[in-house]
């Protein structure tokens, strides 16, 4: 009680700053919480793409390579050219599974028995001697001669030979007899057995047959839809979205097309297939299944993206901009084209890609237009039968063969480094284009 | 100054000052809105934003070789005024001008006139310096581009060169034509931004606060400016500094609310204005 | 249109959205009217001091005149704090620069008090056979004293409000003043050969002068006066149409 000051201080109202202090550890733990929640969703989406990757590049990368045999090859001159003349229509047409067929039978001289000579035939790819063939014409010098020549073999001996079919397994739990591992193990030991690089995969167009099998079919569908989608809605984009942004008056009838714009963009691409089905090649008659009617298709589900991501980057424009042009007289197209356009361009390229990669990936409204349809030529225009990449990757899905799946897998690698090409376009460009400045 | 007691001395008994008084307290404008030498003559403009009048009825002359300076409160209608003689309020949605407004008396809302060359003849300065994103030639010389001002390299060297120098940014810039105009100082832009307007050899320059984001040496410098530019041009300026607008201008107009509360001598204006609410406006009192 | 614009007599120093510069308004003006009552309270104790004979009233004179120079000071300081910090404009403009104005011509009011008690000190000290002051010549000092010192009392009156119609009074009275003066330099002239002493006389002049002068200031005030209130120039213009003018215009 002599010292009253204690009391005093104890009944004075507690400082901000104590309160302060007080909750301070508590908002600080709060912090701590929601950044290891956001460090946990951008691992846990990570992981996942990790995932993906590895089983699809695990799956896919055998896809790669393709078991070959070697076979000293006989060309002779009586079964190729009987004639001599060199005629290519003669070589054409002259019997080379006879002479690949020859080969493998020299180098198993002890079976005769017509059933296992069949098998002995199986262990060669049914395309093997349309290669020979290409190869014999593309170089004639060859006739009369013994080739050691790399023949394509089947896809199960194929996939015998990378581990996908088990060798030590019952004889009825594998498509492969034991007679044909017996042989194809003598073969291994001989050297006639390996694994080249897989030219077939991105040369050829699709096939019953998984070893001849390739995406280069798809490949350029892809191309060429996806070449004509960007040419036709690029512009159509950009002028719409200019048109809308700067020069459309605003009232009730461009609020409304506002609107539809925004909702086209969220309407199921399927849709857009049954619409090109029903406009394109039921009204107007274009051949179904080629890249022309899958890139109007295409240019329909991508125009609501682009406009919208092009009018956000008109927006993003300052209005002083535009002032600065009318302030010295500038026409308001002269504004638009000198200045804003140049301005808004990165970010309507980025929207265009975005399109674009969505379009690169898109499958159900092309399943419509008959793009599902079987077509082994790789097409060379815009009017021929084709398919694109994610159609041709759902096609060898479906497909029973064990070599399939590693080519499904493989055709993804593919259409993913696409994917990311793209992107990177996108990003380069982007920076390209804000550089100018 | 307009209202001289001399003046009264000789005629004593107009008005009394009942009369007076009931006067100034409408919204008719106080003071003489003419000019001996007008080169843009304003007279009952009025100008709405769909069913709101922004402009009321204003009359205002701009003299040659003169720099009226409108002040006035915020929203009250100086920028929309400024905006509305080049036609650049053509470009907001539902903006309406009714009156006479005419260059060199030339009605400048015509249906026949296209606003384009007008608004190379009345050029304009903008509040936040805008240059392109471009260089600074590509600044100056881009509205001698488009409307065809020089026919070779040399000229269009020339012209850029010349429009510099009136804007006082030459020597800053002489030997970084090449650089983008956004990467000089706030002061340096806004120079940019007047040397473009006055590449295209506007016959009168509006200016909308064109001092409000610079530093004060800044300002001095475009004041010094607009000083020299009063030699060949007309100029109207919208300030929100009273300090600018006494040390610039010939002449001041007073809004209030969408009306020309009183226009005059700047030298009068700010020493005695006739109107209240003048009065209280400049020298910082409550409405 | 064209007409004085009737300034309505409100206080025209109230109602800044800034109040400190209210406050410093009010205190120049607060400064220059306490030199004013000054003036006045100074000027009627020295002519006291000469009436009555009464050496302390003009000592107390000579002692409290330095006030006024430092209240002047004060006033100079005020205004020019007011300049570079308010900028003012229009009404505050004038206000600041008149009252500027007025300091210094209430200062030197001042001084003229001042000359007026080292006169009547002079005369007091004199070895004269005959009475200072005659009484013929004690009722026009005492009028002229009552003249100079209703003008400048109405002068700083008139300052405090701005009052038009105050300043066009003193400025009315302004032909008293000099009435006044007048008569008190007559009889001064004649009755000098045989009742005065010539330094007498002189003294006597002198301490006329400068009530007249004093006078003269509370015109110059009014003058001032006016500039703030309506906004216009008067000096160097004939008074009375002047007068005339603003009369008919309601003040």
């Amino acid at each position: 009680m002599n010292n009253p000051a204690p009391t005093q201080s104890g009944a004075t109202p507690r400082r901000t700053i104590d309160i302060v202090n007080a909750s301070l550890k508590r908002r600080y733990a709060q912090e701590r919480r929601f950044r290891l929640v956001g460090v946990f969703a951008v691992a846990l989406g990570l992981a996942f793409v990790v995932l993906l990757f590895t089983d699809i590049i695990s799956k896919g990368y055998t896809a790669f390579q393709q078991t070959y045999i070697r076979l000293p090859v006989t060309l002779s001159q009586d079964i190729i050219d009987p004639t001599g003349t060199r005629d290519l229509n003669a070589i054409s047409g002259a019997n080379y599974n006879k002479l690949i067929r020859d080969a493998l039978r020299q180098q198993f001289p002890e079976v005769t028995d017509r059933r296992e000579l069949r098998q002995i035939y199986a262990m060669l790819s049914i395309g093997a001697p349309q290669l020979l063939r290409e190869q014999v014409m593309a170089d004639p010098g060859l006739i009369g001669t013994t080739q050691e020549i790399w023949v394509l073999a089947d896809d199960e001996i194929d996939m015998l030979i990378k581990g996908n079919i088990d060798r030590h397994a019952a004889q009825s739990d594998r498509q492969v007899s034991d007679e044909t591992i017996a042989w194809v193990s003598r073969l291994e030991q001989q050297g006639r057995i390996a694994k080249h690089f897989n030219t077939i995969f991105f040369t050829h167009g699709t096939s019953r047959e998984p070893e001849l099998a390739g995406i280069a079919g798809a490949l350029m569908g892809s191309f060429y839809t996806l070449l004509l989608t960007l040419v036709l809605s690029f512009p159509i984009g950009v002028g719409a979205a200019l048109y809308l942004e700067e020069f459309a008056p605003k009232n009730r009838w461009t609020d409304l097309i506002e609107v539809n714009v925004n909702n086209l963009a969220a309407v199921p691409s399927i849709v857009f297939g049954l619409l090109g089905l029903a406009v394109f090649i039921g009204f107007f008659g274009v051949q179904r299944s080629t890249p022309l009617v899958a890139a109007l298709v295409m240019t329909i589900m991508t125009l609501p993206t682009i406009i919208i991501a092009s009018r956000v980057a008109l927006k993003s424009v300052p209005p002083s901009i535009r002032e600065a042009a009318l302030g010295i007289g500038a026409s308001p197209l002269q504004t638009q084209f000198h200045h804003v356009l140049p301005l808004a361009l990165p970010g309507m390229l980025t929207g265009a890609i975005i399109g674009m990669a969505r379009a690169l990936g898109e499958t159900a409204p092309l399943l419509m237009i008959g793009m599902i349809a079987f077509i082994v030529d790789i097409p060379h225009g815009f009017n021929d039968s084709a398919t694109v990449l994610p159609v041709q990757i759902y096609l060898w899905a479906d497909s029973p063969e064990r070599a399939f799946v590693e080519r499904t897998s493989a055709a993804i690698i593919v259409l993913l480094a696409f994917l990311f090409l793209m992107n990177l376009a996108a990003v380069l460009l982007r920076r390209k284009f804000e550089r100018r400045w | 100054m307009s209202a001289t007691i001399a003046t009264m001395e000789k005629a004593t008994g107009a008005m009394s000052a009942a009369e007076l008084a009931s006067a100034r307290h409408s919204r008719e404008t106080v003071g003489d809105f003419t000019t001996a030498n007008p080169r843009m003559t304003c007279r009952d403009v009025d100008v709405w934003y769909g069913s709101k009048q922004a402009i009321k009825g204003v009359s205002l002359d701009i003299g040659k070789n003169e720099v009226v300076s409108m002040i006035g409160p915020s929203g009250c209608g100086k920028s929309t005024f400024l905006r509305s003689l080049n036609r650049m309020n053509d470009t907001i949605v539902g903006c309406r001008v009714t009156g006479s407004i005419k260059l060199d008396g030339q009605e400048i809302y015509d249906k026949g006139l296209d606003p384009v060359p007008l608004r190379a003849r009345v050029g304009m300065v903008f509040q936040k310096p805008n240059p392109f994103p471009k260089s600074i030639y590509e600044n100056v010389a881009y509205g001698s581009r488009i409307h065809g001002l020089t026919n070779n390299k040399a000229e269009l060297d020339g012209l850029v060169e010349s429009s510099l120098q009136k804007a006082g940014l030459w020597n800053e810039v002489k030997d970084r034509l090449d650089q983008p105009g956004t990467g000089l100082s706030g002061g340096q832009q806004q120079r940019l931004c007047i040397a473009r307007t006055i590449a295209v050899s506007p016959e009168v320059i509006l200016m909308d606060e064109p001092c409000s984001a610079l530093d004060p040496i800044a300002t001095a410098i475009i004041e010094e400016l607009i000083d020299e530019l009063r030699q060949n041009y007309s100029i109207a300026i919208v300030t929100h500094s009273m300090q600018q607008a006494a040390r610039v201008s010939q002449r001041t107009a007073y809004f209030h609310l969408g009306d020309l509360i009183e226009v005059g001598e700047t030298n009068q204006i700010f020493t005695n204005p006739q109107h209240k609410l003048t009065e209280d406006y400049i020298t910082g009192r409550f409405g | 249109m064209n007409a004085i614009p009737p300034k309505p007599t409100i206080d025209l120093a109230t109602g800044h959205t800034v109040r400190r510069y209210d406050e410093e308004l009010a205190k120049l003006r607060g400064i220059i009217i306490d030199i004013g009552q000054r003036v006045v309270e100074q000027t009627q104790a020295a002519v006291i001091a000469l009436i009555e004979r009464e050496e302390s009233f003009a000592y107390r004179v000579l002692d409290r005149e330095p006030l006024i120079d430092y209240l002047s000071l004060d006033a100079d300081e005020e205004v020019f704090r007011m300049i570079t910090r308010r900028q003012p404009t229009a009404v505050d403009l004038r206000i600041v620069l008149a009252l500027s104005k007025i300091a210094s011509e209430a200062e030197r009011a001042g001084d003229k008090v001042v000359r007026i008690a080292r006169q009547v000190l002079e005369l007091l000290g004199l070895d004269i056979a005959t009475e200072l002051l005659p009484d013929g010549l004690k009722t026009l000092m005492l009028e002229l004293d009552d003249k100079a010192c209703s003008m400048f009392d109405r002068s700083i009156h008139a300052v405090d409000s701005f009052d038009v119609t105050l300043s066009l009074a003193i400025f009315e009275d302004e032909p008293k003043l000099y009435h006044a003066s007048n008569e008190v330099r007559r009889l001064l002239g004649e009755s000098s050969q045989e009742q005065m002493t010539p330094r007498q006389t002189v003294g006597l002049l002198t301490i006329a002068h400068a009530l007249e002068r004093i006078g003269n200031h509370a015109t110059t005030i009014a003058e001032q006066v006016i500039y703030v209130a309506l906004g216009q120039d008067v000096r160097f213009r004939n008074r009375e149409i002047l007068i005339d003018t603003l009369r008919h215009h309601g003040y």
